[in-house]
Protein backbone atom coordinates (compact mmCIF):
# COMPACT_ATOMS: atom_id res chain seq x y z
CA UNK A 1 0.00 0.00 0.00
CA UNK A 2 1.64 3.13 -1.07
CA UNK A 3 0.75 6.45 1.20
CA UNK A 4 1.66 10.33 1.35
CA UNK A 5 2.89 9.73 4.73
CA UNK A 6 3.19 12.85 7.13
CA UNK A 7 0.70 15.21 7.69
CA UNK A 8 1.35 18.14 4.28
CA UNK A 9 2.42 17.51 0.91
CA UNK A 10 4.80 20.28 1.67
CA UNK A 11 7.28 17.35 3.59
CA UNK A 12 7.29 15.28 -0.25
CA UNK A 13 10.92 14.99 -1.61
CA UNK A 14 9.34 16.33 -4.96
CA UNK A 15 7.74 19.65 -3.34
CA UNK A 16 10.81 20.42 -1.19
CA UNK A 17 13.10 19.41 -4.83
CA UNK A 18 10.91 22.30 -6.25
CA UNK A 19 11.25 24.77 -4.07
CA UNK A 20 15.18 24.14 -4.08
CA UNK A 21 14.53 24.16 -7.85
CA UNK A 22 13.61 27.90 -8.02
CA UNK A 23 15.89 29.12 -5.60
CA UNK A 24 18.50 27.82 -7.88
CA UNK A 25 17.43 29.70 -10.18
CA UNK A 26 16.28 32.79 -8.98
CA UNK A 27 19.87 32.98 -7.49
CA UNK A 28 21.16 32.41 -11.09
CA UNK A 29 18.91 35.15 -12.55
CA UNK A 30 19.88 37.92 -9.49
CA UNK A 31 23.25 37.45 -8.99
CA UNK A 32 24.66 36.45 -12.42
CA UNK A 33 21.68 38.22 -14.34
CA UNK A 34 20.50 34.26 -15.92
CA UNK A 35 17.12 34.59 -16.31
CA UNK A 36 15.08 31.67 -16.51
CA UNK A 37 11.09 30.50 -17.03
CA UNK A 38 9.38 27.16 -16.13
CA UNK A 39 7.99 25.38 -18.94
CA UNK A 40 6.35 22.05 -19.53
CA UNK A 41 4.25 19.53 -17.06
CA UNK A 42 5.21 21.66 -13.75
CA UNK A 43 2.67 24.11 -15.28
CA UNK A 44 0.19 21.67 -16.00
CA UNK A 45 -1.93 22.30 -12.86
CA UNK A 46 -2.04 25.96 -13.44
CA UNK A 47 -2.65 25.91 -16.77
CA UNK A 48 -4.00 23.37 -18.05
CA UNK A 49 -5.21 19.47 -16.49
CA UNK A 50 -2.38 18.34 -13.89
CA UNK A 51 -1.03 15.47 -14.40
CA UNK A 52 2.08 13.20 -13.32
CA UNK A 53 5.32 14.06 -13.62
CA UNK A 54 8.51 13.37 -12.62
CA UNK A 55 10.92 16.24 -13.80
CA UNK A 56 11.03 19.95 -14.21
CA UNK A 57 11.86 21.47 -17.23
CA UNK A 58 13.21 25.18 -17.39
CA UNK A 59 14.16 27.43 -20.16
CA UNK A 60 17.20 29.70 -19.28
CA UNK A 61 18.82 32.84 -21.48
CA UNK A 62 22.58 31.19 -20.92
CA UNK A 63 25.06 31.89 -22.95
CA UNK A 64 27.27 28.66 -23.93
CA UNK A 65 30.50 30.21 -22.24
CA UNK A 66 33.41 28.61 -20.25
CA UNK A 67 32.61 31.51 -17.69
CA UNK A 68 28.67 30.96 -17.32
CA UNK A 69 29.73 26.92 -17.40
CA UNK A 70 31.56 27.73 -13.87
CA UNK A 71 28.91 29.90 -12.24
CA UNK A 72 26.61 26.99 -12.90
CA UNK A 73 28.93 24.27 -11.88
CA UNK A 74 29.41 26.37 -8.69
CA UNK A 75 26.11 27.57 -8.16
CA UNK A 76 24.94 23.78 -8.68
CA UNK A 77 27.91 22.48 -6.04
CA UNK A 78 26.90 25.21 -3.62
CA UNK A 79 23.07 24.32 -3.14
CA UNK A 80 24.29 20.52 -3.34
CA UNK A 81 22.52 19.81 -6.57
CA UNK A 82 24.07 16.80 -8.54
CA UNK A 83 25.30 15.99 -12.05
CA UNK A 84 23.86 12.18 -13.62
CA UNK A 85 27.65 11.22 -13.95
CA UNK A 86 29.76 14.50 -13.52
CA UNK A 87 30.05 18.33 -14.13
CA UNK A 88 32.36 17.69 -16.97
CA UNK A 89 30.17 14.84 -18.75
CA UNK A 90 26.88 17.57 -17.88
CA UNK A 91 29.06 20.39 -20.41
CA UNK A 92 30.92 17.87 -22.67
CA UNK A 93 27.57 18.60 -25.70
CA UNK A 94 26.09 21.53 -23.94
CA UNK A 95 26.89 24.03 -26.79
CA UNK A 96 25.56 21.74 -29.76
CA UNK A 97 22.50 20.23 -27.46
CA UNK A 98 21.40 23.07 -26.35
CA UNK A 99 20.71 21.44 -22.74
CA UNK A 100 21.64 20.08 -19.78
CA UNK A 101 20.40 17.86 -17.38
CA UNK A 102 20.96 17.04 -13.19
CA UNK A 103 19.68 16.19 -10.25
CA UNK A 104 18.06 17.60 -7.35
CA UNK A 105 20.28 17.38 -4.36
CA UNK A 106 17.93 13.71 -3.48
CA UNK A 107 18.88 12.45 -6.88
CA UNK A 108 14.94 11.49 -7.51
CA UNK A 109 14.30 14.76 -9.51
CA UNK A 110 15.29 15.28 -12.53
CA UNK A 111 15.55 19.12 -14.11
CA UNK A 112 16.12 19.85 -17.82
CA UNK A 113 17.53 22.83 -18.82
CA UNK A 114 16.68 23.95 -21.97
CA UNK A 115 18.83 26.93 -23.44
CA UNK A 116 18.00 30.09 -25.48
CA UNK A 117 19.50 31.36 -27.96
CA UNK A 118 18.37 34.77 -28.31
CA UNK A 119 20.93 35.54 -31.19
CA UNK A 120 19.88 32.94 -33.77
CA UNK A 121 18.33 33.22 -36.86
CA UNK A 122 17.52 29.91 -38.35
CA UNK A 123 14.50 28.80 -39.46
CA UNK A 124 13.86 25.67 -36.41
CA UNK A 125 10.69 26.60 -35.27
CA UNK A 126 11.57 25.01 -31.64
CA UNK A 127 14.35 27.82 -31.70
CA UNK A 128 12.08 30.21 -32.89
CA UNK A 129 9.36 29.20 -30.21
CA UNK A 130 11.94 29.68 -27.10
CA UNK A 131 12.44 33.19 -28.36
CA UNK A 132 9.20 34.63 -28.73
CA UNK A 133 7.74 32.56 -25.39
CA UNK A 134 10.90 33.26 -23.62
CA UNK A 135 9.97 37.74 -23.43
CA UNK A 136 6.40 37.34 -22.56
CA UNK A 137 7.01 35.42 -19.09
CA UNK A 138 5.14 36.11 -16.56
CA UNK A 139 5.37 35.74 -12.75
CA UNK A 140 3.50 33.33 -10.73
CA UNK A 141 3.25 31.94 -7.28
CA UNK A 142 3.21 28.15 -6.67
CA UNK A 143 2.21 27.46 -3.04
CA UNK A 144 3.97 30.49 -1.95
CA UNK A 145 7.29 30.26 -4.29
CA UNK A 146 7.34 33.01 -6.74
CA UNK A 147 9.07 32.16 -10.01
CA UNK A 148 9.02 33.00 -13.60
CA UNK A 149 6.94 31.00 -16.13
CA UNK A 150 5.68 30.72 -19.45
CA UNK A 151 2.85 33.07 -20.31
CA UNK A 152 -0.50 31.21 -21.22
CA UNK A 153 -0.66 31.61 -24.66
CA UNK A 154 2.60 30.87 -24.88
CA UNK A 155 2.04 27.54 -23.05
CA UNK A 156 -0.59 26.41 -25.78
CA UNK A 157 1.70 27.33 -28.84
CA UNK A 158 4.73 25.63 -27.34
CA UNK A 159 2.74 22.62 -26.87
CA UNK A 160 1.51 22.75 -30.33
CA UNK A 161 5.01 23.54 -31.73
CA UNK A 162 6.24 20.10 -29.86
CA UNK A 163 2.92 18.16 -31.43
CA UNK A 164 2.56 15.54 -29.32
CA UNK A 165 -0.36 13.82 -28.44
CA UNK A 166 -0.08 14.92 -24.75
CA UNK A 167 1.26 18.29 -25.88
CA UNK A 168 -1.99 18.65 -27.85
CA UNK A 169 -4.06 17.09 -24.53
CA UNK A 170 -2.31 20.24 -22.57
CA UNK A 171 -2.77 22.58 -25.24
CA UNK A 172 -6.42 21.72 -25.53
CA UNK A 173 -7.06 22.07 -21.51
CA UNK A 174 -5.54 25.33 -21.35
CA UNK A 175 -7.14 26.48 -24.52
CA UNK A 176 -10.66 25.25 -22.64
CA UNK A 177 -9.67 26.14 -19.25
CA UNK A 178 -9.23 29.84 -20.10
CA UNK A 179 -10.39 30.50 -23.16
CA UNK A 180 -12.54 33.98 -22.35
CA UNK A 181 -9.55 35.44 -20.94
CA UNK A 182 -6.41 34.32 -23.50
CA UNK A 183 -5.49 36.51 -26.05
CA UNK A 184 -6.76 34.68 -29.09
CA UNK A 185 -4.83 37.17 -31.71
CA UNK A 186 -1.91 36.74 -30.28
CA UNK A 187 -1.80 32.99 -30.86
CA UNK A 188 -3.49 33.56 -34.37
CA UNK A 189 -0.83 35.84 -35.31
CA UNK A 190 1.81 33.30 -33.64
CA UNK A 191 0.10 30.30 -35.07
CA UNK A 192 1.07 31.59 -38.28
CA UNK A 193 4.51 32.43 -37.60
CA UNK A 194 5.15 28.88 -35.81
CA UNK A 195 3.58 26.80 -38.59
CA UNK A 196 1.34 25.24 -36.36
CA UNK A 197 -2.06 26.63 -38.15
CA UNK A 198 -3.80 23.59 -39.00
CA UNK A 199 -2.96 22.34 -34.98
CA UNK A 200 -4.29 25.72 -33.80
CA UNK A 201 -7.77 25.24 -35.53
CA UNK A 202 -8.12 21.79 -34.15
CA UNK A 203 -7.66 23.34 -30.90
CA UNK A 204 -10.17 26.08 -31.80
CA UNK A 205 -12.48 23.79 -33.16
CA UNK A 206 -11.77 21.83 -29.64
CA UNK A 207 -11.08 18.78 -31.81
CA UNK A 208 -9.59 16.00 -29.04
CA UNK A 209 -6.98 14.46 -28.72
CA UNK A 210 -7.54 10.84 -30.16
CA UNK A 211 -9.10 12.77 -33.79
CA UNK A 212 -6.12 15.04 -34.08
CA UNK A 213 -3.35 12.35 -33.56
CA UNK A 214 -5.07 8.96 -34.95
CA UNK A 215 -3.46 6.03 -34.11
CA UNK A 216 -1.44 7.86 -31.01
CA UNK B 1 -17.86 9.73 -28.78
CA UNK B 2 -15.66 12.75 -29.77
CA UNK B 3 -18.19 15.13 -28.33
CA UNK B 4 -18.58 13.23 -25.02
CA UNK B 5 -14.77 13.34 -24.58
CA UNK B 6 -15.13 16.96 -25.31
CA UNK B 7 -17.91 17.72 -23.11
CA UNK B 8 -15.91 15.64 -20.07
CA UNK B 9 -13.12 17.86 -20.59
CA UNK B 10 -14.66 20.84 -20.42
CA UNK B 11 -16.89 20.26 -17.26
CA UNK B 12 -13.72 19.35 -15.68
CA UNK B 13 -12.18 22.48 -16.50
CA UNK B 14 -14.91 24.42 -14.93
CA UNK B 15 -14.94 22.19 -11.84
CA UNK B 16 -11.18 22.75 -11.31
CA UNK B 17 -11.32 26.63 -11.72
CA UNK B 18 -13.61 26.32 -8.84
CA UNK B 19 -10.83 25.04 -6.99
CA UNK B 20 -8.54 27.37 -5.45
CA UNK B 21 -5.14 26.94 -6.82
CA UNK B 22 -3.03 26.41 -3.93
CA UNK B 23 -5.12 23.09 -3.50
CA UNK B 24 -4.78 22.62 -7.48
CA UNK B 25 -0.69 22.69 -7.40
CA UNK B 26 -1.18 20.91 -3.46
CA UNK B 27 -3.19 17.60 -5.39
CA UNK B 28 -0.22 18.11 -8.27
CA UNK B 29 2.22 17.38 -5.79
CA UNK B 30 0.88 14.62 -4.03
CA UNK B 31 -0.34 13.26 -7.34
CA UNK B 32 3.72 13.02 -8.48
CA UNK B 33 4.78 11.96 -5.04
CA UNK B 34 1.94 9.19 -4.89
CA UNK B 35 2.79 8.26 -8.69
CA UNK B 36 6.59 8.17 -7.61
CA UNK B 37 6.20 6.03 -4.54
CA UNK B 38 4.00 3.61 -6.61
CA UNK B 39 6.70 2.85 -8.81
CA UNK B 40 9.46 2.70 -6.48
CA UNK B 41 8.26 0.17 -5.03
CA UNK B 42 7.10 -1.67 -7.72
CA UNK B 43 10.66 -1.45 -8.93
CA UNK B 44 11.82 -2.55 -5.70
CA UNK B 45 10.05 -5.75 -5.38
CA UNK B 46 11.14 -6.46 -8.76
CA UNK B 47 15.12 -5.46 -8.19
CA UNK B 48 15.49 -5.73 -3.97
CA UNK B 49 18.95 -4.15 -4.28
CA UNK B 50 18.24 -1.08 -6.35
CA UNK B 51 18.16 2.06 -4.22
CA UNK B 52 15.89 4.27 -4.85
CA UNK B 53 18.54 6.85 -6.38
CA UNK B 54 19.25 3.91 -8.99
CA UNK B 55 15.61 3.37 -9.78
CA UNK B 56 15.34 6.89 -10.74
CA UNK B 57 18.04 7.46 -12.98
CA UNK B 58 16.98 3.98 -14.79
CA UNK B 59 13.42 5.35 -14.81
CA UNK B 60 14.61 8.97 -16.72
CA UNK B 61 16.94 6.92 -18.74
CA UNK B 62 14.10 4.39 -20.04
CA UNK B 63 12.29 7.54 -20.85
CA UNK B 64 14.74 9.47 -23.03
CA UNK B 65 15.28 12.97 -23.22
CA UNK B 66 11.81 13.93 -23.31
Amino acid sequence: MVTIEGDHFMSTPFFQAFVEIITLFEELESNHNLPYMLIGGILTPIYAESRQTQDVDVLAHIQVNENNKNVLINTFEKLKFQPVLSWRDTFLDWKSLKYIQFFDRTGLVKIDLILLDPSYKGKNIREKMKILTFYNRVRISIQGTDCWATSKEDFILSKLVYGGYQDYKDALACWIRYNQELDTKYLERNAINLQIEQEFKYILQMIPADKAFPGE
Amino acid sequence: MTERTITDLQVKMKAVSTIPQDMQTQIFFDMCEFGRRLYMQTEQERFPNKNKVTIMRDYYLARGNH
